[in-house]
């Protein structure tokens, strides 16, 4: 199905369109990741229709839409957005691959801490796994870590 | 979109009154989901990216499009683990509350931490 011409429509009105015409898609991927030594990992899901918009193109804004709005609410006197056009103007990215639209995810929800520096220390700090490689029930699920076993030099090679 | 158009600014009953059209465009839930916090993955959505499952009892849920400030309303529902046959309190604490997010802190009889097999929030207020 091709994606209508969404630039300068709503966004919502996007993700309307999209739950309508297109079918969510449940990724078999996690995003592993550690924002504070003194916490457990974290674990990001893609939503399914999250996913079927950016593997569709034509959706969803750059994620540097997000960053913008993210640094006009860290502001101390911020009351409301008052750049939100930013979202619905700004011309959407096209179609995406799994694996791009996982890495547009983590820009988008992770903290930028973690993923601007996920390789510089003895273990990486963001790993992207299969559902099937996290523990299989959530007993001491507060006690989850990323595997000191991982290296940063093995996952670059 | 290519479907027709009805426009109207009053909807009037014949003898119960008259509803403006703008309160049930303002009062519809601009993102909502319905998720199994055991696994967890959501089931149904509109307007969610991602969740992020942050500890025991504990799931970050964040938005496609903003909501315009951090004030939007969040009624909750939930319940129905297998493990746990019984109902959750959902509790969406602000700290934990952004235009891009809203946190979901599960309970069961206001003490125990759990991750209920449904958890349920319905996000109401302006866009960005």
């Amino acid at each position: 199905m091709k994606t209508p011409q969404f630039q300068g429509t709503h966004l919502f009105d996007r993700l309307c369109w999209a739950k309508e015409n297109l079918d969510g898609v449940q990724s078999d991927y996690r995003v592993v990741y550690e924002d504070s030594v003194d916490e457990c990992a974290k674990i990001l899901v893609p939503d399914p229709n999250w996913m079927a918009c950016a593997l569709q193109g034509g959706i969803l804004p750059p994620v540097q839409v997000y960053w913008e709005l993210a640094k006009d609410e860290a502001k101390p006197d911020f009351v409301k957005h008052t750049r939100g056009h930013l979202l619905h103007n700004t011309k959407p990215v096209e179609a995406m691959t799994e694996e791009q639209a996982l890495e547009y995810l983590i820009m988008k929800d992770c903290p930028q801490h973690v993923w601007r520096n996920w390789d510089t220390g003895n273990k990486p700090k963001l790993v992207i796994c299969r559902k099937e490689q996290l523990p299989g029930t959530r007993e001491w699920r507060n006690a989850w870590k990323i595997t000191e076993e991982l290296s940063v030099t093995d996952l670059a090679a | 979109m290519a479907l027709g158009k009805i426009k109207a600014d009053t909807l009037e009953h014949s003898t119960a009154g008259s509803l403006d059209t703008k309160y049930v465009v303002a009062g519809s839930p601009r993102a909502w989901f319905q998720a199994n916090l055991e696994t967890p993955v959501v089931q149904q959505s509109i307007n969610i990216a991602s969740i992020t499952d942050v500890q025991a009892g504990r799931h970050d849920f964040t938005y496609t499009n903003n909501f315009a400030q951090r004030t939007y309303a969040c009624p909750t529902g939930g319940g129905g683990s297998t493990s746990n046959n019984t109902l959750a309190n959902v509790a969406t604490p602000t700290d934990g509350k952004l235009t891009s997010k809203v946190r979901a802190d599960t309970q069961y009889a206001h003490t125990t931490v759990f991750d209920p097999a449904e958890c349920c929030i319905a996000s109401i207020g302006d866009l960005a």
